[in-house]
């Protein structure tokens, strides 16, 4: 289940996106469904925003009291991994900078939309954020077990310092150590 | 300065509030006041007034190539909030050749010309202001309209399917058996059929809102921008005026106040309807722009004698005294550049005058301000 939370301020547009979005086939979703959340206003995303996790919030750039950009900004500070889409009826260059540079949104769409677009932009923008946190997993177990190598290394080290020479033994195949006459 | 021009031209030319300058050749035969105060204020106040007004002749040349067309023109200043009228090779005749007054009127026909293109090129600036606000208007209704549209191709697409599957179990010889009842079952579950019967009539419901919005802020943009030069002096019901107005600048009021119409009784009023808008319009951004975060703005209308009255007040900002005398100078605003021209109130204060009516303002810094206009319902004859 991937949770999506669309936000306009402009109801027939939530509507709209619901109709569209909810027709995704699970195939291109990993066969996993879409639950969309709708929210009126900034201020009740917000509020949502605190209480729940998201994997995409899709934000409408004009809306009263808090702007798109602010809103996809605040919400990817609490939840960093959510991806962000930015829609508008219009926004200047200005306007998409600052979404990109602020909000690091993942995708902007232009209203009026192209239906197969969008769905195309919220399928990659859950790819995209699912490939992000599996690479963060893989540099949490590298992390780890660049950790471990380092406690043996270390404890290689204190060993060779008791017992120079120990850790260069070399053994043959029944495990037997090899001592060279020279080294006596 | 040459000879050759009468003191009263200038001085005709002095009583216009717009910058104006009157050239011959390439010289400066004269320039007005606020030509004067405009090349000022280009040059930061410094250096000789007169190369100034020269540099100033030699940019709108070059912005505007050497062949400057017409005889009196508006030229807008590329980079800055400015406008400049120039009067070319205005030939006054000896006053001798000529009977009194006549050199006068030419000249204010001419100066009403150049107040003409003054007051369309401000209203296709503020319609560039405003073009943001529109198109977020226009483009989210086209935009789940559009949506909509794929939905229904869609639901039509279940549909027609559903009619096929019951179209072969009905053609099939014999009685209906559970399972082939089981079929057209399961086809309805596979398209949610349930949900599609309660969700098409909405969807209709809401795409033909969407349609007429966009349908209303054309009719009101219609309203709006009807070339002057075409209109003619017309009984109008100002209540719809201020009604598409508000449709036009309601993406700049929207996040910033409630809108509260307290509509008297009103005759129809002869006046030119979309010159009357500009002046709406103008308020009615000033009003939502001096809102720092959410207000009220109040339009009231009403007559007294055979005058109507029309009032927006606002709980914004207020203006201080000291600008309070100035806000209807042209090029007078307190707003950052790129924002305002300040011609918005000297162009409606031209137009009120030109209906004979008159414009006021109150204001109480940190309260708010309200403008009141009195217009005469009818012109004299
Ligand atoms: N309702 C208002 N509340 C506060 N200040 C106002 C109001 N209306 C006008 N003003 C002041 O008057 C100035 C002049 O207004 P005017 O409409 O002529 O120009 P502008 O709004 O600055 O620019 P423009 O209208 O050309 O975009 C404004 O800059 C502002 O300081
Ligand atoms: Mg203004």
């Amino acid at each position: 289940m991937y949770r999506v939370l669309i936000v306009d301020d402009e109801p027939n547009i939530l509507t709209a996106l619901r109709r569209n979005l909810s027709n995704i086939p699970p195939s291109m979703l990993d066969g996993e469904r879409l639950e969309l959340i709708p929210a009126n206003s900034p201020e009740d995303a917000l509020q949502l925003a605190v209480a729940e996790n998201f994997d995409l919030v899709i934000a409408d750039l004009r809306m009263p009291g808090i702007s798109g950009v602010d809103l996809l900004a605040e919400i990817a500070a609490r939840q960093p991994y959510v991806a962000r889409i930015l829609m508008s009826g219009y926004a200047d260059l200005e306007a998409i900078i600052t979404a990109v540079n602020q909000a690091r949104i993942f995708r902007f769409i232009p209203k009026p939309w192209n239906d197969n677009d969008l769905r195309m932009a919220v399928v990659q923008a859950l790819h995209y954020r699912a490939i992000l946190l599996e690479n963060q997993r893989l540099a949490d177990l590298v992390r780890a077990q660049r950790g471990q190598l380092e406690r043996q290394d270390a404890e290689l080290r204190r060993l060779e310092m008791e017992h120079p020479g120990l850790t260069r033994l070399e053994r043959d195949e029944s495990g037997a150590i090899f001592i060279d006459e020279d080294d006596l | 300065m040459p000879q050759s021009s009468t003191p009263r031209l200038h001085a005709a030319l002095d009583a216009v509030g717009t910058p104006l300058l009157l050239l011959q050749g390439s010289q400066v035969a004269h320039a007005n006041p606020a030509a004067l105060r405009l090349a000022e204020s280009l040059a930061g106040g410094q250096g000789d007034p007169e190369l100034r007004l020269r540099e100033l002749v030699d940019r709108c040349r070059s912005e505007h190539g050497n062949a400057l067309p017409g005889r009196s023109l508006l030229l807008p200043l590329a980079g800055e909030d400015a406008a400049l009228a120039l009067l070319l090779d205005y030939e006054p005749l000896a006053p001798a050749a000529q009977p009194d007054g006549s050199e006068l009127e030419l000249a204010l026909a001419r100066l009403n010309t150049v107040q003409e293109q003054l007051v369309q090129s401000e209203k296709m600036a503020s319609l560039g202001q405003l073009a943001a606000g529109i198109a977020h208007e226009i483009n989210n209704p086209i935009g789940y309209v559009h949506s909509n549209l794929g939905t229904l191709q869609e639901y039509l697409n279940n549909l027609f399917g559903l009619i096929e599957c019951c179209d072969s179990v009905i053609s099939q010889q014999g009685v209906m058996t559970p399972e082939r009842r089981a079929e057209v079952a399961e086809r309805k579950r596979a398209i949610d059929f349930g949900f599609l019967v309660q969700d098409l009539p909405q969807l209709l419901a809401e795409s033909r809102e969407g349609i007429d919005r966009v349908r209303r802020i054309v009719q009101d943009l219609r309203d709006f921008s009807r070339v002057d030069r075409l209109e003619t002096w017309s009984l109008y019901d100002l209540h719809r005026g201020l009604d598409s107005t508000l449709g036009i600048v309601w993406n700049e009021v929207k996040y910033k106040a409630e809108v509260r119409k307290e509509y008297g009784n009103l005759p129809l009023v002869e006046c030119l309807p979309s010159q009357i808008n500009q002046v709406f319009v103008n308020i009615l951004v000033n009003a939502a722009q001096a809102i720092e975060q959410r207000g009220e703005i109040v339009v009231r209308t009403g007559t007294l004698n055979d005058t109507v009255w029309i009032e927006i007040a606002d709980n914004g900002s207020g203006i201080a005294a000291d600008n309070l005398k100035r806000i209807f100078d042209p090029f007078f605003t307190t707003k950052p550049v790129g924002k305002g021209t300040g011609l918005g109130l000297s162009i409606s204060y031209g137009i009120v005058h030109k209906h004979h009516g008159d414009i006021a303002v109150e204001s109480q810094p940190g309260r708010g301000t309200t403008f009141r206009i009195v217009l005469p319902q009818r012109q004299a004859a």
